[in-house]
This record gives structure tokens, C-alpha cells and sequence, in this order.
């Protein structure tokens, strides 16, 4: 039994020696850094998510990997408007002339909801809701929002549209920012529907629960 | 049935604790040598001041016996008997002698003096015991000084007292010198005598009087001069001296700040050398933090992918 032991245990030891790092290292560090970002960002933690979109930008710039960082600044922009803060993306497009990407030009153009921009460039997740959203069909839209799986891009979706938004939409948006404890997503839905509110009790009672959960 | 068995297994217990305890005993007691066989010697001294029973007697600075008994003789002496074990007594030859040390500091010991390589002497030999007081050594030695420093301050003495007696020779040459003065000065004759001619002791006369006359206008000269000096220290020179005694202080001063702002401005320098030293060593703790961080990210992801996966 102790040989055995000893064996895996020598095994174990001589398979940890010899696991090499990948060569592009950096790219794996900067992909989780920005995963950490996302999700401290949208849960509030402000200074660690700081932290975080440093790190990433830091180790995409040590590969000197344009598309990298260009998706990095993207994905920060997108979650900005995600949460209803004004973002032209600036820093994306200072360096897109530098790195051309037509799904990432897309997907910009999206964004910021400027004609013309290839539907099928975007992301699957997206394509529905961007056409219907093109041919003015906002009632599909919402429809297409709730049938988006990936909460960060369900946000987004919503954001984008948020003045034509139904109270379902806007309900399920505080529900998924809840499920998931994306605390600025939240109260950035829950201020929404506040301005869409006519009863002044439930007005009330809202406003109070947004000063509880600051 | 069960209780005898009790008491048996106790009774055992006991025993085997005692027959432990005492084997324990029996061993740090032998390994000390308290079974060894001892010798005894003696020595006589004047008195059994500074020895006491259970004193260490030393060689070379090693404890190899103590004073077992100190009794006192007939004749006043001190009878003392001290012994050794079996492995010290090699160093108890013919030829060894005995020291008292009274150093300046510390309590007094006795020193084994050995001549190694002699026989062994027998047990109940006596030893000749030597006595070596540091203390009265000094005493001894400077004892002479102080008789001469002594026998020097009495000489002085008496000069002193002879000279300031009314009729001590020094005294006595000193009135002589007045009176010879005194009388070269008054007697006409005595310098006609001197000099041969009374013209010439005339003129002498004339010339001592012109003398006497100049020397006195010279003391009034001096003496206006001197008030004039006097006025002079009131009106300028004591405050003048007051005031660079002041500046001298001021400047003191000064100089003194000057050299306290001086080290602070150094400080300050030191601090900033310090300051930039601790910034760059923060920097480097951020770094591996964010390397830290980095393995942490890692470990929490699910996946491993090597793209940003867009919101």
C-alpha cells in the first residue's frame, strides 16, 4: 500500500516538474483578468475591477495584440452601456485603424446603433435581436431580448433599447441582474423602472429599496 | 477476589516507583561522586577570617576539593582540613602549596600551586598555605609615597611660616635694603663719600629731587589717564563689549539653527531617496500581487480561453 503510495505520489510530483506554461500565456491571463473584470465591475466592486481591466490591458499589450486589446476596450465599453453609463468607445476607435476586424467594426457599430452594420457579423446571440431591432420591430426585439441565454449580452441587448422596453423586459432584466449579483445591473434596471412607475406608493417603496441596496 | 488483585497490582506499582526512584538517586549521586572515597590535608593560618567549611579550593580555575573543618590551635593558629576525591588528588604532590587571593574585587579563594610530576603526597599531609592580599599589597607599596608627599607638605609648611615671622631673615635683608635706601637718600656725606665731591653729590641730590618731582607728575599723568580710561570702559567699552557679547550669543545662535536646519534639510534629502526606494518597492509588491492575482484568475475559471469573450 505505501508502495503505491510512494509511486503516485513521485508520479504526481515528477507530472508537476514537467507541465510546461503555454508560450501565449499572456492571452490566457488577460482573457481571465477581463472574465474577473466583467464580473466585479457588474457586481459593484469597483477597485478590485480597476484592478482587474489593468491587468488585462497590461498583459494584452505584453503579447502586442491588437485584436486582443481592441476586445478588451470593446467588452468595457459594452458593459458601460450595459449598465446605462454613456460610452462612445472612445479607446476602440483610436485603435481600429490599426487592427481591422469586421465582426469587431460590427459589433461597434452595434453598439453605438450605427447604420449600416452586417447583422451577420454579430455574435449569433445577437443576430435576431439586431434585425428585428433594424427593421424597427421593437416588440420583437423584447421578445428576442428574453430569449437571449447569455446574461451579460441580455443586459446589453436591453440597454440598447431600454426606452422601448416592456415592463416583462425590464422586470426580467432586474431578475437576471439579481440572479446573478450584478449589483450596478440591478439598480441601473431598477432606476429604470422607476421612471416608468405611476403609482407614487410603489414609487416610494422602489426609491426606498434602491437606498437600502446602495 | 478482584479487589486483592487490585491492591496486588498497587503494591507492585508502588514498589517498582520506589526501587526506580531510588536506582535514580543511587546513579546522580554516584555519577557526582558522592560515594568516592575523599583524602583529607590540612594547612594552618594566622586566622580563619575570609575561609569558611564547604570554601572551593581551585586549580587552575577547576574546584577539586573544599574545606571540610577549620578548628582553632593552642597557639592561636587556625588549624584547617580540606579534601579531594580520588581523581583530584594527582594534583596534591610534594612541593604544593597553597594560596589565599584576595583580589580588589570579588571574595577570596584558595589557589592550588601544584608541581606536577612529583610523587603523590599522603593522605593527612600538611600543605604550606601563602597569603596574597591584593589589597594590602597596594597599601604596602604606596605607603613610602605618602610619607614623602607627607615629609614635603610639612617642609613647606615651616618655610612658609618662617618667612612670615617679623624677625625671619628674609624679613630682616628686606628692612636693611628700606634703611640703606633711606639713608643714601637723607645723607649728604655718605654719597660725598660715595662719590668723591660734594659738587657731584650736590647734582646727584638735584637730579634724585628732579626725579622725585617727575615721578610724582607722572603719577598724576597715570592717574588721569587711568580716570580717563575709567570714563572710556562706561561710555563705550562695556557697552560695546556688551553688545558683541550679545551678537557673539545671536550668532551662536544662528549657527546653531543653521546646523539643525542643516541635518533637517539632509534628512528631508535622505527621506526622499527613501520615499522614491519605497514607491519602487511598492510597484515591485503590486507586480507579483497581480502575478498572484493572475494564478488566482486561473484557478477560479471554469475554462481556459484564449479569447475576450464579448458581453
Amino acid at each position: 500500500m505505501i508502495k503505491i503510495l510512494l509511486s503516485f505520489f513521485i508520479l504526481f510530483l515528477f507530472s508537476a516538474c514537467s507541465f510546461k506554461q503555454a508560450p501565449n500565456e499572456w492571452q490566457y491571463k488577460s482573457v481571465n483578468a477581463f472574465d474577473s473584470y466583467t464580473k466585479n465591475f457588474l457586481s459593484s466592486y469597483d477597485k478590485i475591477a480597476k484592478a482587474d481591466l489593468k491587468r488585462s490591458i497590461a498583459h494584452a499589450k505584453q503579447g502586442v495584440d491588437l485584436k486582443t486589446l481592441s476586445q478588451i476596450y470593446l467588452a468595457k465599453c459594452a458593459l458601460n452601456i450595459s449598465v446605462g453609463i454613456k460610452d462612445e468607445c472612445k479607446e476602440f476607435q483610436e485603435i481600429s485603424s490599426l487592427h481591422k476586424d469586421p465582426n469587431l467594426d460590427a459589433y461597434f457599430a452595434f453598439l453605438q446603433q450605427k447604420d449600416p452594420y452586417d447583422v451577420d457579423k454579430l455574435d449569433p446571440l445577437y443576430q435576431k435581436f439586431a434585425s428585428k431591432l433594424k427593421a424597427n420591430d421593437y416588440k420583437g426585439a423584447n421578445e428576442a431580448i428574453l430569449n437571449i441565454s447569455k446574461p451579460t449580452s441580455k443586459l446589453l441587448a436591453a440597454a440598447l433599447i431600454r426606452d422601448r422596453l416592456t415592463t416583462t423586459t425590464r422586470d426580467e432584466m432586474i431578475s437576471t441582474a439579481s440572479f446573478n449579483g450584478y449589483k450596478k445591473s440591478a439598480l441601473f434596471w431598477l432606476n429604470e423602472k422607476l421612471l416608468y412607475i405611476k403609482d407614487d406608493t410603489e414609487k416610494e417603496r422602489l426609491i426606498k429599496k434602491i437606498e437600502v441596496l446602495k | 477476589m478482584q479487589y486483592s488483585k487490585i491492591k496486588l497490582a498497587v503494591g507492585l506499582f508502588v514498589i517498582t516507583l520506589l526501587v526506580t526512584i531510588f536506582t535514580f538517586l543511587y546513579l546522580v549521586l554516584e555519577n557526582k561522586g558522592t560515594f568516592n572515597k575523599r583524602y583529607n590535608y590540612h594547612f594552618t593560618t594566622d586566622s580563619a577570617a575570609f575561609f569558611s567549611v564547604g570554601m572551593p579550593l581551585k586549580f587552575s580555575g577547576f574546584s577539586i576539593g573544599a574545606i571540610d573543618n577549620i578548628s582553632l590551635n593552642n597557639d592561636g593558629s587556625v588549624f584547617m582540613t580540606f579534601s579531594v576525591d580520588e581523581n583530584n588528588r594527582r594534583w596534591i604532590t610534594e612541593g604544593t602549596v597553597l594560596m589565599t587571593v584576595k583580589p580588589l574585587i570579588g571574595s577570596t579563594q584558595i589557589e592550588i600551586y601544584s608541581a606536577i610530576g612529583n610523587k603523590v603526597l599522603e593522605e593527612d599531609a600538611e600543605l604550606l598555605m601563602i597569603q596574597s592580599n591584593d589589597i594590602n599589597d597596594m597599601i604596602t607599596k604606596l605607603e613610602p609615597a605618602v610619607d614623602k608627599i607627607l615629609k614635603i607638605i610639612n617642609n613647606i609648611e615651616s618655610i612658609t611660616s618662617n618667612l612670615a615671622k617679623e624677625n625671619s631673615p628674609l624679613n630682616e635683608t628686606f628692612k636693611n635694603i628700606r634703611d640703606f635706601s633711606a639713608k643714601l637718600s637723607n645723607s649728604d656725606s655718605l654719597l660725598s663719600s660715595l662719590t668723591g665731591d660734594k659738587k657731584s653729590t650736590k647734582s646727584m641730590i638735584d637730579a634724585l629731587n628732579t626725579t622725585n618731582s617727575l615721578m610724582d607728575e607722572l603719577y598724576t599723568i597715570s592717574k588721569h589717564i587711568s580716570k580717563s580710561t575709567s570714563s572710556l570702559d562706561a561710555e563705550i567699552m562695556i557697552p560695546a563689549s556688551s553688545l558683541i557679547k550679545e551678537l557673539d550669543a545671536i550668532m551662536k545662535d544662528v549657527k546653531q539653527k543653521l546646523d539643525t536646519l542643516d541635518s533637517t534639510v539632509r534628512v528631508v534629502g535622505s527621506y526622499d531617496i527613501d520615499l522614491l526606494e519605497f514607491k519602487e518597492q511598492i510597484s515591485v509588491s503590486l507586480q507579483k500581487t497581480n502575478q498572484i492575482m493572475d494564478k488566482v484568475d486561473a484557478f477560479m475559471q471554469d475554462d481556459s480561453k484564449p479569447e475576450v469573450s464579448l458581453p
